[in-house]
């Protein structure tokens, strides 16, 4: 048995100074001296969190475990009335290849089982409890000019985020090792999230920080590793990871939905819907009659839909990896192929391309005029010739939006990297005073080895917070290539 | 529930015997684990309500309105300038992105005055009323902003129609985040009382708290009485059309109330020298000598109604410069020749793209664009030219308009050349900036101003016309006002660009701003039930309440 408590106090400060200047009063003197305005600037926010825990593990005989802890957190972030949130675990394992005889061809197996809690503050940053004001950096005819510090809406009640989480696993070895497999299932309720949602700019701010609500998580991981081949000179080792995530939103105070961001172009945005999985992209579908054709209007322009529809979450569900490493004498060539599947973009790129006629699809019916593909409001086929251009740039940034046309299905493989690796053999290595040394060849993002998403790499969108699901302009993910020598003494 | 759970676990431990390890940071339990958080928490680099005076919030508001939210006079650049002077023919572009010359739509331009005033200015002023409201001392301050923030969402609802009024900036106010949009039928009315209310209110002899940080009149309370009556009439000669009994009611009781009577009750900031630390506080100026000094020239419309009436304003308006990109303010501007006769106007409607429609093609092209006239240098595109909010001269045209109509027992005619004179006299205010050159710029003369009027009469037979024709000729570089007065009156009589690729009018000078796109998603219910009273949708072919064809 094994017990202990403890306390912890962190504080997070953040001081900023910086200045500039500017215009030289005498030109091609370069000195600070010689700056005729030095405007000064400095940035402080501090935040703090207190925790005590304690935590007792008890084992049985070396293969039945018992842990069990508490925590109490306490946030300067939060309401002083509620901030402060404990949570216990209690988590068990039992190795049963310790506690009876087993078959040869098992050598080693775990079953597993824990509930435990946790808690955070989200995206709450300091000083979001409260409306403060500052004064500008400069006057105008020597009065202040005041301003409010605040961009998102200040909330006296925001309370801790509060995590449960259920998981039960295995762990099994067989034949000496050379086959594994472990997996978990888990099911994770969050609830009381704090989330920075976007509000109508017209209420004077641009996001509301807020506790929104209750989101469920329940998924699968599993991973599966082998030896298939293991001789003198040659090895070949292989894992796959594979983890599905099935999210739901399941409360949002009461709302429908909640808007968390909105693109730099176009209409669309990503919403948190009730029912449906977090990060939804939504905006106007193609109108569409019961047959499923596109409704054009009397200028031969698509319609869209009446109001904005989800098209699925920018959040991917099923993500994996597999890893090969050949090792043949003192060669190793090693290769990760990833996937995500599941993930949808609004692409702002191909907005752009569209809107400017850049875009492949632009170019049908350039010189002759473009008619749409379906029925008029009356049900007749669509026979309207509009010029290219007026109808790309309808779709795109136009009178007749439709973000349909630029979300695109986010999934992917890539081959991740590559490396070939070369350890000099420890009969070159003597003398003694180098323990070890190896050259390798190394590759990073290499190849796409399938996408959807035109022009674009999947990957490129905002951020991985509220944005996933928003792409514009992105940088792809940047391969690399590199020789690595490695020496160790 | 944290001291419950210690005993149990030191009980638990102690009967078995076993191994302990304890780690107890020193003096931070048993009195609180948060003791201090309040004080942590508030920011010790910004003020609260507690310590800040609003009056600086007020400032603000009256600073962004002069056009101006961040350092490249955005909402300015895109409403007042790219779209509105080029739609009402004071100025022409070439430039693709200068959308109001051929009615081309950006959707971010459109709503670059409502992002950037929602987003600063109204919740400065909601802020400033909401605090400032139930302080008896605070009377005076109080009226006044309620005052300026009916002009600032009279801009606002003239240009874009429906829109949040009553629930606008209270987001942590009053915790609205998604604000309902107020007719503007009903924002009129309230505007209206409002500005009654406030304007009775004001006492001259009362404790006055505004002073300097009032940018337009220094909290003078004579001067916002006559700003509220003179905005008063503004709006109620808006409604002239959709509702004319209380048009004529209102514009009654502006002018017994009291409008503005001379230039030097003109509402105006006048931004001071070019300082390069803080081009935040520079408008419309900023873009014409700074950001976007070669995008326009001075539309052959505008140019060819002053030389017909030989507008001795022409060389006030336009200089010629062989290079309209020298603009750099710390060293010589290229200020160009102002000679009248030199002065040329751009046609709308052409483009740099080397078909048809390039402006090497137009009629009378003189060889080399830079010999059409851009803004003058030494007036309004000088970086220390007033913004002007309300004016003598608007005020007088719109008294002789009430005339006309019988509203008024006062003379039109009088009222018209008090107009036009005014606006011709406005120039004194930009002659008196600090280094402007009295040489190369001197005022219009008494001789000069009668010398137009007696060879411009006010003719009774064209006066709607004539009246609001001058009334574009006086809000030059008040784009905004230009282009609502002429939906509003239909004169002076324009000719649209009626067929460029690409418009999306039908050819026709758009009659609205469209709503900012990122209300689709983060406001979408009141969005939807806005454009749905939008008989032609959220288009800027649409028209607002008081605009009937």
């Amino acid at each position: 048995m094994n017990a202990a408590v403890g306390a912890y106090s962190q504080d997070n400060v953040w001081k900023s100074f910086s200045g500039g200047g500017g215009p030289f009063v005498i030109p091609y003197f370069y000195s600070i001296s010689n700056v005729s305005s030095k405007p000064f600037n400095y940035g402080f926010s501090h935040s703090r969190v207190n925790s005590v825990y304690g935590n007792v593990d008890v084992g049985f005989k070396d293969f039945l475990f018992l842990s069990v802890t508490g925590r109490n957190d306490w946030f300067s972030v939060l309401n002083p009335k509620t901030n402060n949130y404990f949570y216990p675990s209690i988590s068990g394992s039992f190795v049963f290849s310790d506690a009876f005889n087993m078959p040869s061809w098992l050598n080693f197996g775990k079953l597993r089982a824990s509930y435990g809690g946790s808690s955070n503050t989200g995206a709450a940053n300091a000083y979001e409890t409260l409306l403060t004001y500052g004064l500008q950096g400069y006057t105008t005819n020597g009065q202040a000019v005041g301003f409010v510090v605040n961009g998102s809406i200040p909330n006296q009640a925001l309370r801790p985020v509060s995590i449960q989480e259920e998981e039960v696993g295995f762990n099994l070895e067989f034949l000496n090792s050379r086959l594994g497999i472990d997996l978990a299932l888990y099911n994770k309720n969050t609830t009381d999230d704090i989330v920075n949602v976007s509000v109508s700019g017209t209420s004077g701010y641009g996001t509301n920080v807020i506790n929104v609500g209750k989101m469920r998580n329940r998924g699968i991981e599993v991973l599966l590793t082998g030896t298939p081949i293991k001789s003198r000179d040659f090895a070949w080792n292989v894992s796959w990871n594979f983890a599905y995530n099935a999210n739901r939103v399941l409360y949002l105070a009461g709302k429908n939905y909640l808007s968390l961001d909105v693109p730099r172009n176009g209409d669309a945005s990503i919403r948190a819907v009730v029912g449906l999985p977090y990060g939804q992209i939504v905006g106007y579908k193609y109108k569409r009659n019961s047959a499923g054709s596109i409704v054009y209007d009397t200028a031969g322009l698509p319609l869209a839909s009446n109001g904005v529809l989800p098209f699925g979450s920018g959040v991917y569900d099923k993500t994996g990896g597999l890893t090969n490493d050949f090792h043949y004498k003192d060669l190793t060539l090693s290769f990760l192929i990833d996937y995500k599947f599941g993930g949808k973009l609004y692409s702002g790129t191909n907005l752009i391309l569209y809107s400017d006629g850049l875009q492949k699809g632009t170019l049908q019916g350039r010189e002759t005029g473009f008619i749409g593909k379906g029925v008029t409001e009356d049900g007749h086929p669509n026979t309207k010739v509009v010029i290219t251009q007026n109808y790309f740039g309808a779709i795109a940034a136009g009178s007749n939006n439709i973000d349909e046309q630029f979300v695109y299905d986010a999934s992917f493989i890539k081959l991740r990297s590559l490396s070939l690796t070369y350890n000099l053999p420890k009969s070159l290595l003597k003398s003694g005073f180098i323990k070890g040394c190896s050259l390798s060849l190394v590759g990073r993002n290499l190849a796409i080895l399938l996408k959807h998403t035109p022009n674009i790499d999947p990957e490129s969108t905002y951020n991985n917070t509220n944005a996933q699901g928003l792409e514009l302009s992105g940088y792809p993910s940047v391969r690399s290539y590199g020789f690595n020598l490695n020496v160790k003494f | 529930m944290f001291f419950k759970f210690i005993n149990l676990l030191k009980l638990s431990v102690m009967k078995r015997n076993i191994f302990i390890i304890a780690i107890v940071v020193a003096g931070l339990f048993f009195s609180g684990c948060h003791k201090n958080f309040e004080s942590i928490n508030t920011d010790p680099e910004h003020l609260t309500a507690v310590n800040m005076n609003y009056i600086y919030l007020f400032t603000a508001a009256e600073l962004i309105t002069s056009g101006n939210s961040d350092a490249n006079a955005y909402e300015d650049w895109r409403n007042n300038l790219i779209y509105a002077s080029c739609m009402i023919q004071h100025l022409s572009s070439t430039f693709s992105y200068w959308g109001g010359d051929k009615y081309t739509y950006n959707a971010g331009y459109n709503s670059a005055y409502w992002e950037q005033n929602y987003g600063d200015p109204v919740k400065n002023i909601q802020e400033v009323i909401a605090h400032v409201k139930s302080d008896p001392a605070q009377a005076n301050f109080y009226n006044i902003a309620r005052i300026f923030k009916v002009f600032m969402f009279q801009r606002i609802t003239d240009m874009y129609g429906d829109c949040p009024y009553s629930q606008a900036g209270l987001g942590y106010i009053g915790g609205i985040t998604t604000p309902k949009y107020d007719k503007q039928k009903d924002i009129y009315a309230d505007m209206l009382n409002e500005l009654q209310d406030a304007a009775t209110k004001l006492d001259a002899s009362a404790h006055n708290t505004v002073g300097g940080s009032d940018i337009i009149y220094r909290g003078d309370v004579n001067a916002w009485k006559k700003f509220a009556y003179s905005e008063m009439l503004r709006l109620g000669m808006r409604m002239v059309k959709v509702d004319p009994a209380n048009a004529q009611k209102w514009t009654q009781a502006a002018i017994a109330g009291g409008v503005m009577k001379s230039n030097d009750d003109n509402a105006a900031y006048s931004h001071h020298g070019y300082i390069q630390s803080t081009p935040t506080v520079y408008g419309t100026a900023l873009v014409l000598d700074g950001v976007d000094p070669n995008a326009s020239r001075l539309s052959k419309t505008f140019v060819d109604f002053l030389n017909s009436t030989a507008d001795p304003r022409l060389s006030y308006f336009g200089t010629v410069s062989t290079d309209p990109t020298n603009t750099d303010p710390t060293s010589a501007v290229s200020l160009g020749d102002t000679t009248t006769s030199m002065q040329l106007g751009q046609p709308n409607g052409f483009d740099n793209g080397g078909g048809a429609t390039d402006i090497v093609n137009a009629p009378g092209y003189p060889g080399n664009q830079n010999l059409y006239s851009i803004v003058n240098r030494n007036t309004f595109a000088r970086y220390d030219a007033p913004t002007y909010f309300i004016t003598y001269a608007e005020t007088a045209l719109l008294e002789a308009e009430a005339a006309v109509r019988g509203w008024d027992t006062g003379d039109p005619a009088v009222y018209y050349a008090a107009g036009v004179t005014a606006a011709m006299k406005q120039f004194d205010q930009m002659a008196s900036l600090e280094g402007a050159s009295p040489a190369a710029f001197p005022a219009i003369s008494d001789a000069a101003v009668a010398a137009y009027l007696s060879a411009n009469p006010f003719k009774p037979t064209d006066a709607y016309n004539q009246i609001n024709t001058q009334y574009w000729v006086a809000t030059f570089m008040d784009e905004y006002e230009a282009w609502i007065n002429w939906r509003r009156s239909g004169f002076p009589v324009l000719t649209p660009i009626s067929n460029y690729p690409g418009n999306v009018t039908g050819g026709t000078i758009p009659r609205r701003f469209t709503y900012s796109t990122s209300e689709v998603s983060a406001n979408s219910e009141n969005y939807n039930a806005a454009v749905a009273g939008l008989s032609g949708g959220d288009k800027m072919t649409s028209r607002v309440w008081w605009d009937v064809p």
